[in-house]
């Protein structure tokens, strides 16, 4: 009896660790359960790595520099004439020496296409980053302190957004010297304002939560209470604002780039489009592959986006 | 290279009895203008004659106009008109498409009939100016020339300045008033009448009726003639010109030129509406303007260029940076009218050598050394173009001559003496201290800032420099050099008519456009005699010399490369005529659209 009564308790604890203790399903499982579910979502993740892989590997993914130039001899050149020996390699179609031909100053687009990874994932990665620190700050103290100060917050806001956000860029790209970090600021700026208003929205929901007033009845300081108890309760928002977002800053740093209010170095794809669109009639090459590497990396984060936003969103998740 | 092949082609298309006639008729014209010149007490020319300028040697046929056989339309092209970078007073604006405009709006005492040969014919001067002697002009002035009214021609009411001026005859007091006005010391503005130069040498101006003028020089200057046919010689009314010494708004710009100013909008698109008034240079039978209006429109990138001149809502039309498009279209479309012609605009840099770092030669003479003129000219055009020396090459009286410019350290070409220029560079800029670099890139035209990386690259690889950049508007570049906070600039410029223009403002101790700094009296002797030259043989070797000193002794600043444009015009559009110089759209009176070409039809 007593053996037998041992054999299920040993049994019944089995099956409760099993049923306490389930095996985590690998990463593999989890891309593979991605993939089938969000095939949309896993193939913008793709091309968000891809690009990820160029902007960090660029050094080793080129044969040449962004700005190195290629001459190519001169057939017209005559022994003793005035001619020059060689002429720069400019606007040629895509070869095995230069897979996406070469530019009107005799540079590789290809290579450019590459180190333009950088420059664009950089800028969007900064300017996500600093509108995410901000939006996310102004958004949970004004929506936890709520009241005149709430009010106050958001009608300065709202004050930036009724301004159009590229009209706010052109502003600050002409009063500031044009450099990287003005450029990064400027356009994360530009994104606090959206930001801010999601979090905002979804703390007000958040702070009331039971284990939110739990944790202010045991004495919480509110610093505690919004950085502890609020901000993980809010992380699924600002994963989409982020992954979402960053496909509106590319574009955004495309836009200056092509308008010429950007600066001229590292490479830029926005620049290659301007560059390119001014001969695209007889090689457009530099066009396409610059706008290509724009609409391939905006498409990736917004599907992917996408993706991250249905799995993360609750309401979604369930239907 | 392709410009020779143009010539022939040209010649050969336009040889014909009537061209051979009236091109002996004008020179007959010519050669009885130099004996006016020579023998002015004895004669006195009542109709228009033309001379060639003591600045310049006929190298070739005039150019000859057919006669309209159909009148009125508009007509389209494409440029900078609309683009006012620093301010429309006639004057005071230094911008080449800016005074393009003013060209077809104001008249000039004298014109330029023909840039390339140098051939100055009256504009508003009855006859050339006579000279009793090498210090005295005396100007007789055409009867009957009016200031525009464009209300009455545009049905609109008319604005204060046209009340003021519109449909008043034209006086010498008008011309010593436009001219007295740039020589004007005690101006607010005078830092910005950038021609100032022109006119110090004018001892007195006057009126000695209400048409005519005495003008007396200090001192024989060769070029005068030139200067009251150049691009600053607009006469304007005083009426227009406000307190503070400016006419900058569209409502001042009443002439008496062929064309009434229309409608700016910036960065769109300018028109021009014909003057039915007009003196029409002696010639009022002829009832030009032919065309009822031209518009010109602001495209600045050779794509819209060409789909807007395949589509024929322009008439004519040439490449921005890419001949390719141009090339292309003239093996697609034999009949266009095509005309390969060198631009006197030129891409430079310039130093300000009063303070350190490049108050040193050595560093300047570095900087020249590594700059590849030949990459410049391969990226801003795909090679059509030439290297520049001070001079503009398309100035071929005036400039040094290719071959030699060719040979001097710094334009050379071959790979053996590239790579000498560019050792010695290196010595030099390590002899100095290697100091850092900062160069100021123009924005426009776009290209200008676009090199920016390149440059940066080549002078990094071939002097071993740390070199930083920034890229500031056409505005902010002017206004920087004459506050003298640009110590290295990278531009674009106009360029000049006479040997003069190119040398004298920029490098003579007072010039107007010396933003260098540069003080070097042996130079200002050079300067001087030039001027005072009228022989042309002897004022091109004195010009040959002044150049080979810049190049050798000074190089403040670094001349570069300037493009060969590729016109193309569709075959109605009648008496086209390029010239290589902003300016000249007053020869817009003589273009007409040929409605008999059975393309004409296509035209939207």
């Amino acid at each position: 009896m007593l053996a037998g009564q041992e054999k299920a308790e040993v049994g019944v604890l089995a099956a409760a660790e099993e049923l306490v203790l389930p095996r985590r399903p690998g990463w593999l499982f989890l891309v593979g359960r991605f993939t089938r579910r969000k095939p949309l979502g896993a193939f913008g993740l793709a091309v968000v790595l891809v690009m990820a892989a160029a902007a960090g590997g660029a050094p080793w993914l080129c044969r040449y520099d962004a700005e190195e130039t290629f001459r190519v001899a001169n057939t017209d050149y005559l022994p003793g004439s005035v001619q020059p020996a060689d002429r720069l390699d400019s606007r040629s179609g895509p070869s095995w020496e230069h897979w996406f031909g070469t530019d009107q100053f005799g540079r590789d687009n290809y290579a450019r296409v590459v180190w333009g990874a950088r420059r664009s994932l950089g800028v969007g990665l900064g300017a996500l980053l600093f509108a995410i620190i901000f939006g996310t700050t102004i958004g949970i103290v004004s929506a936890y302190y709520r009241g005149w100060f709430d009010m106050l917050v958001q009608r300065i806001m709202d004050s930036i957004q009724a301004f159009p956000a590229m009209f706010i860029l052109l502003l600050l790209v002409s009063l500031t010297e044009r450099n990287l970090i003005t450029l990064t600021l400027g356009l994360g700026f530009v994104v606090i304002t959206g930001a801010q208003r999601i979090v905002r929205s979804a703390v007000l929901s958040a702070r009331e939560d039971p284990h939110v007033e739990a944790a202010r009845a045991i004495g919480c300081s509110p610093i505690r209470l919004m950085a502890v108890h609020i901000l993980p309760n809010v992380a699924a928002p600002i994963i989409v604002i982020f992954s979402i977002g960053i496909a509106s800053v590319i574009l955004a740093e495309a836009a200056l780039a092509f308008l010429g209010l950007a600066p001229m170095e590292p490479p830029s794809w926005g620049m290659m489009l301007d560059e390119g669109r001014r001969y695209m009639t007889s090689q457009p090459s530099t066009m396409l592959a610059g706008g290509a590497a724009i609409t391939l990396t905006v498409m990736g984060f917004n599907l992917a986006g996408d993706a991250l936003r249905d799995i993360l969103d609750p309401r979604i998740r369930l239907t | 290279m392709a410009e020779s092949d143009y010539w022939q082609r040209f010649w050969a298309r336009r040889l014909s009895r009537r061209r051979i006639l009236r091109a002996a008729a004008l020179g007959g014209a010519g050669l009885a203008a130099a004996a006016v010149v020579g023998c002015a007490e004895e004669e006195k020319e009542a109709t228009p004659t033309a001379v060639v300028s003591p600045t310049v040697s006929p190298t070739a046929t005039p150019f000859v106009y057919e006669p309209a056989a159909y009148r009125g339309g508009t007509l389209h092209l494409p440029g900078y008109e609309a683009f006012v970078s620093d301010t429309l007073d006639p004057h005071q604006t230094e911008f080449g498409p800016v005074y393009s405009s003013h060209s077809a709006v104001f008249s000039k005492v004298l014109r330029y009939e023909d840039i390339e040969q140098g051939v100055i014919v009256p504009d508003l001067a009855q006859a050339l100016p006579e000279m009793p002697d090498q210090l005295t002009y005396i100007i007789r002035l055409r009867p009957g020339v009016r200031f525009h009214q464009p209300s009455a021609v545009l049905g609109r009411s008319a604005s204060a300045e046209e009340k003021a001026v519109g449909g008043r005859e034209l006086t010498a007091e008008d011309v010593k008033y436009s001219f007295e006005r740039q020589m004007n010391e005690a101006s607010p503005r005078r830092a910005l009448f950038r021609r100032a130069h022109q006119y110090e040498t004018i001892e007195s101006i006057k009126v000695l009726d209400p048409l005519t003028l005495e003008i007396r020089t200090k001192r024989p200057t060769a070029p005068f003639i030139h200067f009251l046919a150049d691009s600053s010689a607009f006469i304007v009314a005083k009426e227009l010109v406000d307190g503070n010494d400016e006419m900058n708004r569209p409502e001042a710009m009443l002439g008496t030129g062929p064309f009434m100013w229309d409608e700016l909008k910036p960065l769109v698109e300018s028109s021009f509406v014909r003057n039915p008034d007009w003196f029409g240079w002696g010639e009022p039978e002829l009832g030009r303007p032919y065309i009822d209006r031209y518009k010109s429109f602001f495209l600045f990138d050779d794509v819209s260029v060409e789909a807007a001149f395949r589509t024929k809502k322009l008439d004519v039309a040439f490449q921005v940076n890419n001949p390719q498009w141009v090339t292309n279209l003239r093996a697609d479309e034999p009949n266009l009218i095509s005309v390969d012609m060198g631009f006197a605009a030129w891409v430079k840099a310039s130093f300000r050598v009063d303070r350190p770092p490049y108050n040193d030669i050595r560093l300047r003479r570095a900087i020249h050394l590594a700059s590849d003129r030949q990459q410049m000219l391969d990226a801003f055009w795909q090679g059509y173009g030439k290297m520049q020396g001070p001079v503009g090459w398309i100035l071929k009286q005036w400039a040094l001559p290719q071959e030699e410019l060719l040979k001097k350290p710094g334009y050379r070409l071959s790979r053996e003496e590239r790579q000498q220029d560019e050792q010695e560079a290196r010595r030099l800029y390590e002899a100095v201290g290697s100091p850092d670099l900062k160069v100021i890139f123009a924005d426009q035209p776009a290209y200008i800032p676009q090199f920016a990386p390149q440059y940066k690259r080549q002078l990094e690889q071939v002097l071993g420099a740390k070199v930083d950049y920034e890229t500031w508007t056409y505005a902010q570049m002017s206004t920087g050099a004459i506050e003298g906070t640009v110590p290295f600039g990278f531009a674009y410029d106009n360029g000049w008519i006479d040997l003069d223009d190119w040398l004298y403002p920029y490098f003579h101790t007072g010039g107007p456009k010396n933003d260098s700094g540069v003080s070097d009296p042996t130079l200002d002797g050079m300067l001087e005699a030039q001027r005072e030259e009228f022989d042309p043989a002897e004022r091109q070797r004195l010009g040959y010399e002044i150049q080979r000193y810049l190049l050798d002794n000074v190089l403040t600043r670094l001349d570069f490369v300037a493009a060969i444009w590729l016109w193309v015009a569709w075959p109605y559009y009648r008496n086209f005529r390029p010239t290589p110089f902003f300016g000249n759209s007053f020869l817009m009176a003589n273009a007409w659209l040929d409605q008999s070409q059975p393309i004409w039809g296509s035209r939207p």
